[in-house]
């Protein structure tokens, strides 16, 4: 597969969770919920029908606005790939504003480790621009911090 | 108003005279641009100075870079998570 460096970005990061476990935090609405959105946003609606052509739709609230991010699984492969958009709608209803298509992969490095990989292929600048005036970019670094300080109190 | 900015530190009250706004109207747009980091505001003796912040700007355009951050943060989120979920499995 060739990207566009343009329009596309490639994240890899060797983590210390078995995919299995993975997998589920992405497939898993009571899993998702925790960590897919910074605080203090909240997802307040998770639906998810893992199987292509199935929603992948979750609600989040911004500061008071209600946020929807509504799209389908492209492709399903248990504990090792995920494939979603949002070009789609459930029933493969075309999206008046697409704007991506992320690819997850999931690999078994051994001893409970996980190389975890997500690219975002993106249609095009404006359509980021529109998907940034829903604004929801703002503090997602900052939340980032706060919730890795939380999680190494938990320790 | 940002194209304005762009010159250098301007006084609040310059700004707003193109406008033909209201001062307090124009006071709000800009605490919304300050909120967001886009500007900078400093009172110096009786006038508040106005200057952009390029750096926000810059990283603003470059939309990619936003998409990565939130990719970045959001594995930051999922792994601190999962960390929780495999110490509470072990306890």
């Amino acid at each position: 597969m060739s990207y566009d460096p343009e329009t596309d970005l490639i994240l890899t990061r060797d983590l210390n969770a078995p995919r299995e476990l993975l997998y589920a935090c992405w497939t898993t609405p009571e899993h998702l919920v925790h960590w897919f959105v910074p605080k203090p946003h909240k997802v307040t609606a998770c639906h998810l029908d893992v199987r292509p052509g199935g929603a992948c739709n979750t609600t989040f609230d911004v500061d008071g606005t209600e946020i929807e991010n509504n799209g389908v699984y492209l492709e399903v492969v248990p504990n090792e790939k995920l494939v979603f958009t949002d070009t789609y709608t459930e029933g493969w209803k075309p999206s008046p504003e697409p704007f991506m298509t992320a690819i997850l992969t999931f690999e078994d490095l051994g001893d409970g480790r996980t190389r975890y990989t997500a690219v975002a292929r993106h249609r095009n600048k404006e359509a980021a621009q529109t998907h940034k005036d829903m604004g929801f970019h703002d503090g997602w670094g900052t939340v980032a911090d706060q919730l890795e300080a939380y999680a190494q109190g938990l320790k | 108003m940002l194209a304005q900015l762009g010159q250098g530190a301007v006084p609040v009250s310059d700004l707003a005279r193109p406008t033909g706004l209201a001062l307090p109207t124009v006071m709000r747009h800009l605490s919304v641009l300050e909120d967001a980091a886009l500007i900078k505001t400093e009172k110096t003796g009786r006038t508040r100075m106005c200057s952009a912040r390029p750096e926000t700007l810059a990283a603003t355009a470059d939309w990619l870079a936003d998409q990565r951050a939130q990719w970045e943060a959001r594995t930051d989120r999922l792994q601190a998570y999962v960390a929780t979920l495999i110490k509470d499995t072990k306890a």
